[in-house]
């Protein structure tokens, strides 16, 4: 008797247990691999790429794109979702979310009102990668199709991974962290920026991708600017390899100089940055040092280079052309935007409190942008790579 | 043999009643108060915490026989000792339904948004009143069972978490001051200290090997303090303290972030199970008290009759949990300012007020 209670207590049990309350089928759902924003007539035009087309599961034609993209619009974020779903028939599932496109516009407006949505949806995991579209919109760089990747947020997600090793012009930032650079004292954020090369309406048609160069391609460059949460302006290409270094996030760089009027280039690896802030009455004074290995990669100049002399005079020559670089980002920053990204603010918050509750009032307005800043570099170029000397210098010995 | 428990059984309790508060009350507490300062709140709770633990371990060596409530009885008189059994059974049953009520908004706000709260009060109440009633034998070899396996999910977090901390996420160390760091302080130690009054609900002669069982609850405190510091610790290390603060259960949030060898990730509903358990075992103990309550109070000898009584008890407690608070934000405000006062004049005044008994009884 007792075993048949425990067996219907158990029964009885199960029927409720197996998680069916508010089960969806995986058919039923749209999952989101990438969303983008934008404005249009002063609301917010919100984007979702959804990878579960029917192209995607093996059910279609051939022409047919691996990924849809629908949109709605609205004067919050919330209200364009809204709308985006009265026309997609399945549920949208941003568990998958890998990144979210913000348009240049949007950003320029603000981005606190678009980010509270996706920081307040328990199904969104905050890892997702963060950029902002530059010269086109948003959505239409969530509509290029790659050639490389079945799904152009998959495409841009690999984008931002693999220029993150090769190119030290980008920022890899994902959702969290963004938040938390928008929340902290004494730092701003920045995010890299996408554009499209080439054909934008062409780019997103599947026989774009019929030919051996694709009508048109996303390309990761620049970096966005923002004061608090409003984008400010872009860095170019060498101003944002500069930030990075300063923000000691690069693993190598390629760094050009002049040698006789000529070029030469070195990879520079290795890179640490130091950065020390001390005051004279109120005044900040940045000193940074950032010490590198360089290897020679080029050089087109008539020079020794069994001569130590001379490879002392080229480290020197690269040390110059970085501290230039170093310096164009800093007055980038602090003259023409006023907005400390490198943190050295947060940098006085963490550590000289008592001074930070002092000028924290002043240090975006006044004290950052007039600082007094000593960069010192320090290149050691350890490799000439397979060749000891210059084609020059050996052409000039026969 | 229905009503031993053994020393390592104890302990275990002890971890899973101070770690049960460590999900959504303490981090709320020490994040909201002191930012990144909140685990050096947690380090002067758990000195100061002791004291109560000690006065708790000695209330048990007093008179061994006798639990919580005939411990009363016996030093207040029979009338005396009930009212004072009333009250606290009151501040226990309240403390069940706080509890359970944190549970059901950690699982419908994170997992489970769109079931309703109600149902999983429901289907949760189901194996806690079942517990309840197999005895105290057998609540303690679930309550060591699960403490192996919440174990196993603590080690597993720490792996995935130990790479991702940023020092600097602790600076400025002391931004707030002394004041400030005591008052979080006295606002943690009601919600982990004081729920070991739960252990004197069993006699300490039912208590296997109870020789070992002073030490072994003062390790078992200070490791589980240091267990609640280091989960503090990874969310301030991990997501930093401005982020951490906006988060409703940021300790869940950090799980997020675990990757083990590239390829064990998206474990935190998994990983999150060892709170449940914790949670689970204190909701029974609670139960267990309040059913020894009811016993000695009524003096029902039958145990038929004590499990039906307890179970309806236990149903009434749990479902009304559902409308304990009418939103997060009075719940937070309840627990940060009005709660521990509470918990403070109830549970520490009556120990103290029995500690002070058993020695003039003495004279």
């Amino acid at each position: 008797m007792k075993k048949i209670k425990v067996l219907l207590v158990i029964s009885f049990i199960s029927l409720f247990t197996t998680g069916c309350w508010n089960y969806n089928e995986l058919n039923d759902l749209a999952i989101t691999t990438g969303i983008a924003v934008d404005i249009k007539d002063n609301q917010y035009v919100v984007s979702y790429m959804i990878a579960n087309a029917k192209k995607s599961q093996g059910e279609s034609q051939s022409q047919e794109a691996n990924s849809v993209v629908f949109s709605g619009q609205g004067e919050s974020i919330s209200s364009a979702y809204q709308d985006l779903n009265s026309k997609v028939s399945k549920i949208p599932y941003i568990s998958h979310l890998e990144v979210l496109i913000i348009s240049e516009e949007a950003a320029k407006k603000g981005v606190i009102n678009i980010v509270d949505f996706l920081m307040r949806n328990p199904e969104s995991r905050k890892e997702f990668f963060v950029i902002l579209s530059k010269g086109s919109t948003a959505i239409s760089i969530l509509e290029t199709l790659s050639p490389l990747d079945p799904f152009p947020s998959q495409s841009i997600a690999n984008n931002i991974l693999s220029n993150q090793t090769t190119q030290s012009s980008v920022i890899v930032e994902e959702f969290s962290e963004f938040i938390s650079k928008l929340l902290q004292q004494g730092i701003n954020p920045i995010l890299s920026g996408i554009e499209i090369e080439g054909n934008a309406e062409e780019g997103k048609n599947q026989s774009s991708l019929e030919n051996s160069k694709p009508s048109a391609v996303t390309k990761i460059s620049s970096i966005g600017i923002f004061k608090n949460d409003i984008l400010l302006g872009w860095a170019e290409k060498e101003e944002s390899i500069g930030i990075n270094i300063l923000r000691n996030k690069v693993d190598s760089v390629l760094l050009q100089a002049k040698c006789d009027n000529h070029h030469m280039a070195a990879t520079l690896t290795n890179i640490q940055t130091n950065t020390e802030i001390n005051f004279n009455n109120n005044n900040p004074q940045l000193k940074i040092t950032v010490d590198a290995q360089g290897a020679l990669v080029e050089i087109n100049c008539k020079k020794n280079l069994e001569d130590t002399n001379v490879i002392e005079e080229l480290s020197s020559e690269f040390e110059n052309s970085l501290k230039n670089l170093l310096s164009n980002s800093i007055s980038l920053a602090a003259t023409q935007y006023k907005s400390d990204i490198f943190g050295y603010g947060n940098m006085i918050y963490k550590n000289n409190l008592t001074k930070w509750n002092q000028i924290k009032d002043l240090w975006e307005e006044e004290l950052f942008p007039q600082i007094d800043y000593e960069i010192k570099t320090n290149i050691s170029l350890s490799s000439k790579g397979s060749f000891e000397q210059t084609i020059l210098e050996a052409k000039n010995e026969k | 043999m229905k009503n031993k428990i053994s020393t390592l059984q104890v302990v275990s309790l002890c971890w899973q009643l101070i770690l049960s508060v460590d999900i959504g009350i303490i981090s709320y507490i020490s994040l909201i108060s002191l930012k990144q300062d909140g685990w050096i709140s947690i380090i002067v709770a758990g000195f100061l915490g002791i004291i109560p633990v000690l006065l708790y371990l000695y209330l048990m060596s007093y008179r061994p026989e006798m639990n919580f409530h005939q411990l009363n009885e016996y030093l207040f008189g029979k009338i005396g000792g009930k009212i004072i059994n009333s009250i606290v059974a009151l501040l226990i049953a309240f403390c069940v339904m706080l509890y359970f009520n944190n549970l059901n908004n950690f699982i419908t706000s994170q997992y489970l948004h769109k079931t309703p709260t109600l149902f999983g009060i429901i289907i949760f109440s189901i194996p806690v009143i079942y517990l309840l009633n197999q005895g105290l034998t057998t609540i303690g070899r679930t309550t060591f069972v699960l403490f192996a396996f919440g174990l196993g999910l603590l080690l597993l977090t720490v792996l995935g978490l130990v790479g991702q901390i940023d020092l600097n996420n602790f600076m400025p160390i002391l931004e707030h001051d002394t004041t400030n760091i005591f008052r979080t302080a006295l606002r943690i130690i009601p919600y982990t200290s004081f729920s070991l009054i739960l252990l004197l609900c069993i006699p300490k002669q039912d208590i296997v090997d109870s020789s070992k069982l002073n030490k072994r609850v003062i390790g078992a405190y200070i490791i589980s303090f240091i267990t609640v510091l280091s989960a503090l610790f990874f969310i301030v290390g991990v997501l930093g303290a401005d982020l951490a603060q906006l988060y409703q259960y940021p300790e869940f949030h950090v799980l997020k972030r675990i990757s083990i060898g590239g390829f064990i990730e998206r474990v935190e509903s998994t990983l999150s199970l060892r709170w449940i358990f914790y949670i689970f075992t204190t909701l029974v103990f609670g139960l267990y008290f309040l059913k020894k309550y009811i016993e000695t109070t009524f003096r029902i000898k039958k145990e038929k009759k004590l499990n039906i009584i307890s179970s309806v008890v236990a149903i009434i407690l749990l479902i009304s949990c559902n409308w304990m608070f009418s939103s997060n934000t009075e719940s937070n405000m309840l627990l940060l300012n009005i709660i521990p006062i509470f918990l403070y004049i109830i549970n520490l005044g009556v120990t103290i007020l029995m500690f002070i008994k058993t020695k003039t009884k003495t004279l």
